[in-house]
């Protein structure tokens, strides 16, 4: 796949990886796109653009949210022209999933973000450097906490 | 919230297929409103030398320029130690950053010792910015190297009274597996000042302290 094609199939879905770390959109559209920078300097020497790509954009997530001098209070607000596309209960919905996902432990939250973009728990195990069998534990953990979270949990989970 | 999610929860049987229900349409939302709201040709005129006409071959950069970081492929065949030692911080930051983050709820008992982790995660962050940003002489590295050093050891100190104070065991068994985190990066962190130290062994800052890290 030559870059261009892969930022345009690829970028939408990389800020929504980075948002489900817990980014704001701003936040992850910056990180997402500073990935793709670095990625264009030694795109022939990248295997596999999607986890790559994944990797790099919330390390530079992590590090924007920690360097001090970062005005986290300017940044723009969500456009209305983004907002009117989706109902005010999607959007309440999202929040919601996003809120929920930001409040799971560490490792059920990156294990979650992968498996959303479709990674299986082997690739999971290989990005985040943890054993396939904690990838599993820690998805049935997220599930479980996210059904509470989310005031879902049936009958089997009260 | 249970409101809101009352119709996923009417109609599956199982509060698996609400969830995965719930899930399937919150993701491919998002999806559809990111592609939607995002401008991609202006995203990629951005990075693309001719304005994102049609795609070339990037020429080959200077090693270390970017400050890109190695991620999943391993270290590219040209990495420098400029690019390993940021490419370690960069691994290091991603591990604490979500553990300190103040969106991460810690488990029951921690405290002040995620004070001192933020206090890391922002130190390594400096260092690396510094280091490849060339902004830092040999002794402000060091300097910065040492306290990344001495609040880690501060965090690892505390949380280990943290899990030690824990009253239940769930929560001592999550503080461990925090703690395990950061004792292996502790470990792996042993020969970082020599590696930051070397870096520099090119350049005569005595005389002119420009470039800070050689190129």
């Amino acid at each position: 796949m030559d870059f261009a094609a892969c930022y345009r199939a690829e970028m939408p879905a990389l800020v929504r990886h980075v948002m489900y770390h817990g980014a704001a959109e701003q936040e992850a559209y910056d990180a997402a796109q500073s990935a793709f920078e670095h990625a264009y300097q030694v795109w022939e020497t990248i295997r596999n653009p999607r986890a790559w790509l994944r990797t790099v954009a919330v390390r530079a997530y992590y590090r924007s949210a920690v360097r001090p001098e970062t005005p986290t209070d300017s940044l723009p607000e969500q456009t209305s022209e983004v907002s009117a596309t989706v109902g005010a209960e999607d959007l309440e919905q999202e929040r919601a999933v996003l809120a929920g996902l930001a409040a799971l432990p560490v490792k059920q939250r990156q294990v979650m973000a992968w498996h959303f973009d479709g990674f299986a728990p082997a690739e999971i195990a290989q990005a985040l450097d943890i054993d396939p069998a904690a990838v599993r534990q820690n998805l049935l953990k997220a599930r479980r906490n996210l059904k509470q979270l989310l005031g879902i949990a049936g009958r089997e989970g009260r | 919230m249970k409101r809101l999610f009352q119709r996923h929860e009417n109609q599956g049987h199982n509060s698996d297929a609400a969830l995965d229900e719930l899930l399937g349409t919150v993701n491919e939302q998002l999806l559809t409103r990111l592609t939607t709201g995002l401008d991609l040709d202006a995203g990629l005129a951005a990075i693309l030398p001719d304005g994102g006409g049609d795609w070339t071959q990037p020429q080959p950069s200077e090693p270390g320029s970017s400050g890109a970081s190695v991620a999943t492929d391993g270290p590219a065949p040209r990495a420098t130690a400029l690019d390993l030692v940021a490419a370690l911080l960069d691994g290091w930051l991603a591990t604490l950053a979500p553990l300190a983050s103040p969106a991460t709820r810690p488990p029951d008992g921690v405290g002040a010792s995620v004070m001192s982790l933020a206090a890391v995660c922002r130190l390594i962050a400096q260092l690396h910015h510094g280091l490849i940003m060339r902004m830092l002489d040999r002794p402000s590295a060091d300097r910065l190297a040492r306290l990344v050093e001495h609040n880690l050891d501060e965090a690892i100190r505390l949380m280990s009274g943290e899990q030690r104070a824990a009253r239940k065991q769930r929560a001592r068994d999550q503080i461990g597996d925090w703690l395990a985190q950061l004792r292996e990066i502790r470990q792996d962190m042993d020969d970082l000042r020599p590696r930051i130290a070397r870096l520099f062994d090119d350049s005569d800052q005595t005389t002119d302290p420009r470039p800070r890290v050689p190129r």
